[in-house]
């Protein structure tokens, strides 16, 4: 008899453990503002551990790849020597347009025009871990609070945007990327500022979009960057176009963009935070 | 002394799957080791231990990558208990009990996984679920399960020594 009623209460304690973990998934499933205790005690503690081992795994994990790439990084190597000259050209041509842009600059604060450029302050930090699981494309990163990073911050890397800070701890930060599935950013076609959609993420880690007007032109190959609209500033690169369908259905132009960031190997990145909040 | 080292295999889990196992990923499917642990140590230990373990696993991988809390702590949870509930019916040293149970717990995990996150408003591609997560990840965990089964076999069976002394 006694046995029998241990038994009974273990499945009622589930059943109740149940009930409280859906109450607190609902409470959860939006971004918080602030992380409880509990949860930011638990990742101060784990996540310096998860930089070492993440540093020692990807030396070591790097060293191997680049053994069996060396043909790769060779060929590698004379494309980037190429660039670089072409780059240096541009360099100098930039260089005189800059110089033209810093008086007009000049000019501007003269006329008193009002500044609505917010300034953005940049920390390096490292990936320390990807997310375990397939649905969410979550990663964290090594710098929190105590650098002084907000909710508001913007993560890229050196060659284009990554994604957004979502929840934030003592000295690590949960970033949610531009490819997890429900992240969605507006972008404009570099060449063409009129022409703007939304991209979103998927499950398949795909970036998939559409065009706000469905008349805009958009071809196979166009630059993708940030429009301004929303916390990411304008002017971000995103990627590249890889595909444009239209089908008779569906009113809007989809596409179909790859990242110019590659996001399975990340080490370093940049995390952007606004230096003045708007409320 | 017990619980001790089943709590450190489950943090040194977590900080693998979140670093190195990303170097194993197929098809850019992640094995989910945790799942396969909670199954391994469930068919061990009973459904109250298992229900524990399962919960503790799931809530640690919630906290420091989730974007819902509770969403792994609760399937894993059900998952050790259900597994703890038939675990005494078992015949432990068939390898094919925690291939066919790893095979069932990922359809289950993902299944409860896709309600939840369905009814929480995230989109879902049905299509990309079940070609990733149904056909690639219950294999991939299924044949994981195998080799991770056998070394916590090892395990309880050095400590279930232990423990007589």
């Amino acid at each position: 008899m006694g046995k029998r009623g241990a038994k009974d209460h273990s499945g009622v304690i589930v059943a109740i453990v149940v009930i409280v973990l859906i109450v607190i998934m609902g409470y959860t499933a939006g971004q918080r503002e602030e992380l409880t205790v509990v949860e930011k005690w638990l990742g101060n503690i784990i996540s310096p551990v998860q930089q070492v081992v993440n540093t020692g795994v990807t030396t070591i994990g790097d060293g191997f790849l680049s053994v069996f790439n060396v043909n790769k990084i060779k060929r590698e190597n004379t494309a980037l020597k190429k660039e670089v000259e072409e780059l240096q050209k541009e360099v100098i041509e930039y260089r005189l347009n800059r110089d033209e842009l810093d008086e007009l600059r000049a000019l501007r604060f003269a006329l008193n025009y009002v500044d609505d450029e917010m300034e953005y302050k940049s920390i390096t930090a490292s990936v320390i871990g990807k997310a375990p699981g397939n649905w969410f494309n979550v990663f964290t990163i090594n710098v929190g609070e105590s650098q002084g990073i907000t909710n508001n911050s913007f993560v890229v890397a050196s060659n284009g945007l990554v994604g957004r800070v979502y929840e934030i701890g003592g000295n690590w930060a949960k970033v949610v990327s531009i490819i997890d599935n429900n992240s969605s950013v507006s972008f404009q076609i570099l060449r063409d500022a009129e022409s703007q959609g939304i991209l979103s993420g998927s499950i398949s880690n795909e970036l998939t979009g559409y065009m706000f007007d469905p008349l805009a032109e958009v071809v196979v190959g166009d630059k993708l960057i940030t429009s301004g609209l929303g916390i990411f500033p304008k002017g971000v690169p995103i990627g590249e176009v890889v595909d444009v369908s239209k089908s008779s259905d569906q009113l809007l132009k989809t596409i179909t963009v790859e990242p110019s960031v590659n996001f399975k190997s990340m080490g370093k990145v940049f995390v952007m935070t606004p230096s003045v909040i708007y409320e | 002394m017990k619980s001790f080292i089943i709590g450190i295999i489950i943090v040194i889990n977590l900080i693998l799957q979140s670093t190195l196992f990303q170097y194993f990923k197929i098809f850019d499917v992640l094995p989910s080791t945790g799942l396969i642990l909670v199954i391994s140590f469930a068919i061990y230990s009973g459904k109250n231990k298992g229900a524990v373990i399962g919960f503790f696993v799931g809530i640690l991988q919630d906290i420091i990558f989730g974007r819902i809390i509770g969403l792994n702590a609760l399937v894993f949870m059900l998952t050790g208990y259900i597994v703890g509930l038939i675990n005494r019916k078992l015949f432990k040293d068939n390898l094919l009990i925690p291939f066919a149970l790893t095979a069932l717990a990922t359809i289950f995990y993902e299944g409860v996984n896709m309600l939840f996150i369905y009814l929480l408003g995230y989109r879902i591609e049905l299509f990309n679920i079940l070609k990733k997560m149904l056909i690639v990840e219950v294999l991939y965990n299924s044949i994981f399960s195998v080799f991770i089964y056998i070394y916590v076999t090892k395990l309880f069976e050095t400590k279930l020594m232990k423990r007589r002394y």
